[in-house]
């Protein structure tokens, strides 16, 4: 039987926080109905230190009952003093572990130690604790790792470039925040006499009201620019000492993943749990052939600020034919494409906003000809990122589909300005929709959806498949209601 | 098959738990509140309350709980105004929790909660002998002399 680190106790009395009301209302109670109220207040400050004390003897107390325990095949954890919740995580059904030690709880020797399985719906820890190292050694024996003598060979490790280029790209949307900066970088200036030009039209009133409020435009632009610059550098940096110094290691059974330069996390996943990896690009990565290479699975990357990589950005031809043992398979031709027919699918809604933008300025310059200048400037900067998504929507269109190789399942789609290169067995496949609306059923085409397992249940759709290559795909999955739009 | 029940002597407990609660409730109104008829609606309110909660809604409650449990899964059927139906498949549990409190023979006060894919049965107010009976069917918790590691 093992304990919790010390420092639990800690935690377990801030839970008992509640209890400060008691000294609270003491307080509000003197306040209200003694004139001396001050005087009561420090008179009675015994009470408050006994509440303070209860709460930390009330922490040390759970700390107590809160015990850690292994049997042949399963991590047990005790806990609660009144009502003992007993949680039994059997080893078999562990999916992914995580160690992280922290740099202010190294000097106490503490570690924090999450297990996950595959139950549940939400990215929620199965179990939670914070123990010292002899505890974390004897947890680790228990749990999956990699096994030194076979151990896969010519595993990529990131190179220090990669996770450089990978902090550059998924810091806080890199291009959105390059863009919304130059947005008030150079638009402030533009924006500075386009505004002060259209308001001093209006009344000379209004033109004693311009000197006031138009210069400090151009200030105010520049400090927004400057803010998110400086919360994507922000961002940039947290992501670098994140995942730096990244390494991986597996074998067949299991993966070893410890990334971090002050805060350095240990992860080992089950690969048998992984239910489908992620080849993620943008339009910049798609040009110039480079993946980030995500996996979806229980604990990995279930925090917030978390992103679920694997091998943060590679070239996608160097990912060779000894990776697709962890489930990276790479240049697979689409067996099912997406249909050059079906292009409305993938741009009308882009192509609508983009050619709505310039009429909507011409309206807007109809109906306040005072303002034509500034929403001719507003126009252009929200044209580009329309432009942008255009380019995105029509390489989706080009890539787009499904593949087939042994028993994997290979989908390619995009989401917003994103592409997803996704690879899963085909067992785990929960769930496949059809959609198809009336012209589409007159072209006989439609979108296939697909959910895999997981706690997160995340879509995949391909949109302008061929209605029969579609019902072919069902049936290669076990799915019969391929027909319905086939027919 | 076999159908379990909760256990009848929770009912008595809560029934204790929930007096008790608006008893403390109400000694904290009459000290802190010095409006008289305030204090005499919110009194009233509570006992109302706690009378509807004991009388009426629990046994109904309780009455509505039956679990199910075959070779192979475990059926949860309870619900007063909304019957709701729950099976799992004992191959699909991930982890189990079982939580229960001192002298838990005699409150009833035994909880088992399966977390299988995509979500969690909760079984509540298990008599202990049924709680371990429904364990070792399950077999989601490995057995020392016929019994879970408490």
């Amino acid at each position: 039987m093992y304990r919790e680190h010390p420092l639990k106790i800690l935690k377990f009395s801030l839970k008992n926080i509640w209890m400060l009301i008691f000294p609270l209302i003491r307080g509000i109670y003197t306040y209200h109905f003694d004139k001396n109220w001050f005087y009561n207040w420090i008179k009675g400050a015994w009470f408050d230190i006994a509440v303070l004390g209860a709460i930390l003897f009330f922490g040390l107390i759970r700390w107590l009952f809160s015990k850690i325990d292994f049997t042949q095949t399963e991590l047990i954890h005790r806990d609660g003093i009144f009502f003992r919740v007993n949680t039994y995580i059997p080893f078999r059904n562990v999916s992914s572990i995580t160690t992280e030690m922290p740099f202010y709880l190294a000097p106490f020797g503490a570690t924090r130690f999450r297990c996950d399985t595959r139950a549940g719906i939400f990215k929620t820890v199965d179990m939670k604790l914070l123990v010292n190292q002899k505890t974390k050694e004897q947890i680790m024996l228990r749990m999956p790792n990699v096994d030194e003598e076979q151990k896969i060979n010519g595993i990529p490790q990131p190179t220090a470039a990669s996770i450089l280029l990978f902090s550059v790209f998924f810091s806080s949307g890199f291009s959105g925040t390059v863009y919304l900066a130059t947005f008030f970088f150079k638009g402030g200036d533009i924006a500075y006499d386009i505004i002060s030009r259209s308001l001093n039209i209006i009344t000379t009133e209004t033109a004693k009201l311009t000197e006031k409020l138009v210069l400090k435009i151009p200030t105010a632009a520049i400090l927004l620019g400057m803010f998110f610059i400086a919360s994507w550098f922000l961002s940039f940096m947290v992501n670098l000492f994140r995942y730096g110094r990244f390494s991986i290691d597996c074998d067949r059974h299991c993966m070893k993943v410890i990334y971090g330069i002050l805060d350095r996390k240990e992860y080992r996943i089950k690969n048998s749990h992984i239910n489908y990896t992620d080849l993620r690009q943008n339009l910049i990565m798609k040009l110039f052939g480079a993946v980030a290479v995500n996996i979806s699975c229980a604990g990995y990357g279930a925090s917030q600020s978390r992103l679920p990589v694997l091998l943060p950005v590679k070239m996608e031809k160097n990912l060779g034919k000894n990776l697709q043992a962890i489930g990276i398979y790479s240049g697979v031709r689409n067996s099912f494409s997406a249909q050059p027919a079906g292009i409305g699918s993938y741009l009308l809604i882009p192509l609508l906003t983009a050619s709505l933008i310039i009429p909507s300025h011409d309206w807007v310059a109809r109906i306040f000809p005072r303002f034509a200048e500034l929403s001719l400037f507003v126009a252009v900067m929200f044209e580009i990122p329309a432009v942008w998504f255009i380019i995105v929507k029509f390489v989706a269109l080009l890539t787009s589909g499904v593949a087939f190789s042994g028993s994997k399942i290979i989908v390619r789609c995009s989401t917003w300005t994103r592409f997803h290169t996704v690879v899963s067995d085909q067992s785990n496949i929960v769930k496949v929709e059809l959609e198809q609306n009336l012209l589409q059923k007159l072209s006989k085409r439609c979108a296939l959806s697909i959910w895999f397992e997981g706690e997160e249940h995340r879509r995949f759709k391909v949109k302008a498949m061929k209605a029969s290559e579609a019902d072919e795909i069902c049936r290669k999955l076990g799915y019969y209601h391929g027909k319905a739009v086939n027919s | 098959m076999k159908h379990y029940v909760p256990d009848r002597k929770c009912l008595t407990t809560l029934r204790i738990i929930i007096t008790a609660a608006v008893l403390l409730v109400i000694a904290a109104i009459r000290y802190f509140i010095p409006f008289e008829k305030t204090v005499f609606f919110l009194t009233v309110f509570l006992i109302c309350a706690a009378c509807f909660v004991m009388f009426l809604y629990l046994p109904k409650f309780f009455a509505s709980i039956k679990y199910t449990a075959s070779e192979t899964e475990i059926i949860k059927s309870s619900g007063v105004f909304i019957k709701l139906y729950q099976s799992i498949k004992y191959s699909s549990i991930q982890y189990t929790t079982v939580i229960n409190t001192p002298l838990s023979q005699y409150t009833g006060f035994n909880f088992i909660i399966f977390f299988v894919y995509g979500g969690q049965q909760r079984l509540l107010f298990l008599k202990q002998s049924d709680a371990e009976e429904i364990i070792r069917l399950s077999g989601s918790i490995s057995m020392k002399e016929g019994k879970y590691v408490p």
